[in-house]
């Protein structure tokens, strides 16, 4: 136990950290290729662009970044809300609740019930009396993207806004999503989502301070690169006719993450909007947390890298979506391939004795995590300063999960376990499994 | 009717009121409405009645049956526009956005294999037969295997909005007021029945004005149904003032033998009850069929007991059956309330 905390907390000695700086030095003048691929490339992909981020925040004006100014949101145009759910009994008030007071008037709202268990289309019908929603029960169970497409037949509006069903709207949130579609080359916006019940555990804290950097931080960055890679499931708006002209959402998982690459392809600018705050729920227990994101990961697999694997031919699709394309190649699977590969070499040869070098690498990590919350919260006013005490621990969490869900990758590239229960078995025996 | 009688929501001139009883026996001892097509009002009580005789007849009607001298039977429930009153209405569904009766009804297809979700007529391609899938081109074979029916829809012409569950308007056709449904006036319309009071009414070619005759029955020492409610009012209040036991017994007779009458019988029973109950015991009628004795200061076990010895001895009688219950009065519910669930029990038997 003594020499456990003597190792971790060995970022205390001054000497080591000396130690550190100039190993780092000598290896910066080296032609050093685990330095330069396994540290410095990651470093600069994580990073130098929140530095960046920090940087068009101060350098954009104030006047650019009002929605105000907004011609769309000047003609207010008809704004098609689409929910689809299935036994969201609990949440369902709340959401339509929430998106009837978003303080846009010109909307309608769309609920497709996809054959609940519960009472949830009992009480979405009920809001039909306010003469703005409309519901559709399925006969039989559907999914989530076929309900999507009942839903975007009976959309009338210009745009279709998607929510999950458990989400809430934040007042304004409308608003900021249509300011963004002024410029006629974005076919869709996605909204800025925020932990409801960040409260709730440990669990729902730590994914309050991965949002702040991998959803709001990330996207934004993204966004002004032209490189969004999606448009969330959760809370995100579409030309109604871009959506039409892709006759919808295509079956099966990942729905989100198909049409956010399809509509790339078609060459619509995708933007996000960190203005458009939606509310909603996160997994309160790691199993939870563990299934949601091995889900995600086999989609990323599935979608981008099988079924949209053409993303990397620049000649086809241009540079940019090339270079979308790259970025999940090199730092979603090689690069965590690399650092199990690394850590099992490292280990094998005698890493055990030189401690000091992983706890040191652990607390930079640590660090400059902590430099980027810093830099969200200044840009974002979030995560909230409450769970910053959180920060030593971000690194192992980010790691542990990275770990589980290689295996999810590993998994989902040889072909094992495919079925998901989210698909219904009728629809499952008719797709093409990519 | 119309001509004899003048308006007076409060009383009825004593003529009409042994008129109206002498035809309510004329029609079989039950006056009920007729639908009338024509009329705006929807139904009449009488040939050549206009909107406002029904409204009067019903007024005086409802007079009677407060006098106890007629007794009201639900007959039917009518719509009405809100604003005209007529019954003249054109219900239809129509568009929930732009209340538009142009709708029409398609069934939506689902193909499993891209999940396309449209109207019927979308998947109507070239092929000489079956149908093809707009966005993948696959062709729609077997039902329930590659593609099904997620359900119908209703699409409104003018605005092309989609919806399941359209609402329902009414247009009115005598003022062209359109109102939504759940806002149309709803009213019950009621038969009228000779009460006890009225056959006695009419036995004896009067209105029954004496004082004594219009607290108990003639020819049966009970209570009327008004003076009965009125006592057991009071007896409930003094019971939950001073929390003291409350309790009756309610009685359901019926004669087997329903030719016969039953005034004989009910005198025989009336006269077991008065010998085997208190002196300070309430009898009194409840409705036709029905009666009512208020125990004062006896608790849920003794009325009981009561219970028991009455029944036992209502077995013995022929020719008829009494049901019988006891009702407990609660401080904190309405005694009209616990009568009307005992009555409800009673008439399940």
């Amino acid at each position: 136990m003594t020499e456990f905390a003597q190792y971790w907390f060995v970022p205390l000695n001054p000497w080591t950290w000396l130690e550190l700086i100039h190993g780092v030095g000598l290896m910066l003048g080296s032609a050093q290729l685990y330095f330069w691929g396994l540290v410095f490339l990651p470093f600069a992909r994580f990073h130098f662009p929140a530095l960046l981020a920090l940087a068009i925040r101060f350098f954009t004006p104030r006047n650019a970044r009002s929605k105000n100014a907004s011609t769309v949101c000047a003609r207010m145009p008809l704004v098609s809300v689409l929910i689809a759910g299935r036994n969201e009994r609990d949440t369902i008030h709340t959401t339509i609740t929430s998106t009837l007071a978003c303080g846009y008037e010109h909307l309608e709202i769309i609920v497709v019930d996809d054959c609940s268990d519960d009472d949830t289309l009992a009480r979405a019908r009920w809001f039909e009396r306010t003469g703005r929603v409309r519901v559709f029960g399925s006969n039989d169970r559907n999914g989530k993207p076929s309900s999507l497409n009942i839903a975007i037949g009976m959309a009338r509006g210009e745009y279709c806004f998607i929510l999950d069903a458990d989400s809430e709207v934040q007042y304004g949130a409308v608003h900021a999503m249509l300011a963004c579609f002024d410029d006629q080359r974005v076919g869709a916006v996605t909204a800025n989502v925020r932990v409801r019940n960040a409260d709730n555990s440990i669990v729902t804290r730590l994914q309050e301070l991965e949002y702040a950097l991998n959803v709001t931080l990330a996207r934004y960055l993204r966004s002004h690169a032209n490189m969004l890679g999606i448009v969330a499931g959760a809370a995100g708006m579409f030309r109604t006719q871009a959506l039409r002209d892709l006759r919808g959402f295509d079956t099966g998982l990942g729905d989100d993450t198909d049409m956010t690459i399809k509509l790339r392809k078609q060459g619509w600018g995708l933007v996000f909007s960190s203005e458009a705050v939606v509310w909603t729920n996160v997994p309160e227990r790691w199993r939870a947390l563990y299934r949601q994101r091995t889900r995600w990961e086999r989609n990323m697999v599935k979608i981008r890298l099988r079924k949209h694997g053409d993303l990397l031919l620049p000649t086809r699709y241009g540079w940019t979506n090339a270079l979308v394309a790259l970025d999940i190649y090199v730092f979603r699977v090689a690069l965590p391939l690399a650092y199990v590969l690394a850590f099992l070499r490292y280990f094998g040869t005698g890493a055990f004795y030189a401690p000091a070098l992983i706890t040191q690498t652990y607390w930079l990590a640590a660090f400059f995590l902590g430099l980027k919350l810093l830099i969200s919260h200044e840009i974002f006013a979030l995560p909230r300063y409450a769970n910053f005490w959180l920060i030593p621990v971000m690194p192992m969490y980010r790691l542990s999960l990275r770990l589980v869900l290689l295996v999810a990758v590993l998994r989902e590239g040889a072909r094992i376990g495919l079925k998901h229960g989210y698909v219904p078995d009728k629809i499952w025996f008719q797709i093409r499994h990519w | 009717m119309s001509t004899e009688v003048e308006v007076n929501p409060k009383r009825i001139p004593r003529a009409v009121a042994f008129n109206m009883l002498q035809k309510v026996a004329a029609g079989g001892a039950m006056l009920s409405p007729q639908w009338e097509p024509a009329s705006s009002h929807g139904y009449v009580f009488e040939q050549g009645q206009d909107v406002d005789d029904v409204k009067l007849f019903e007024r005086y009607a409802q007079i009677l049956v407060r006098h106890d001298y007629l007794e009201q039977r639900f007959f039917d429930r009518i719509t009405r526009c809100p604003a005209c009153a007529s019954q003249h209405l054109n219900l239809r569904e129509v568009c929930p956005q732009c209340s538009s009766a142009q709708l029409s009804s398609e069934a939506l297809l689902h193909h499993f294999r891209c999940g396309y979700v449209g109207p019927s007529h979308h998947f109507s391609g070239k092929a000489k037969d079956g149908r093809v899938c707009p966005k993948c081109a696959g062709r729609l074979e077997n039902l329930g295997v590659d593609h099904d029916i997620p359900g119908q829809s209703l699409k409104c012409g003018p605005c092309q909005a989609s919806f399941q569950q359209p609402p329902v308007s009414g247009i009115c056709l005598s003022c062209g007021l359109e109102t939504p449904s759940d806002r149309l006036v709803s009213e019950d319309i009621y038969s009228f029945c000779l009460a006890p009071l009225g056959r006695e009414a009419l036995r004896q070619g009067r209105l029954i004005s004496q004082r004594k005759e219009r607290v108990v029955e003639e020819g049966l020492p009970v209570l009327r149904s008004e003076v009965l409610q009125n006592f057991l009012f009071e007896e409930h209040k003094r019971a939950t003032r001073y929390g003291t036991p409350f309790t009756a017994l309610i009685f359901d007779i019926r004669y087997l033998d329903e030719a016969k009458l039953n005034l004989e019988r009910e005198r025989e029973i009336v006269g077991t009850l008065r010998a085997m109950l208190r002196n300070v015991d309430l009898l009194g009628r409840h409705r036709s069929g029905m009666l009512i004795a208020s125990l004062p200061m006896t608790p849920r076990e003794m009325a009981n007991e009561v219970l028991q010895r009455l029944v036992a001895h209502f077995e013995q009688l022929t020719g008829v059956q009494v049901n019988a219950q006891v009702l407990l009065f609660d401080a904190q519910v309405p005694f009209e309330q616990t009568i009307q669930a005992a009555v409800l029990k009673l008439r399940s038997f």
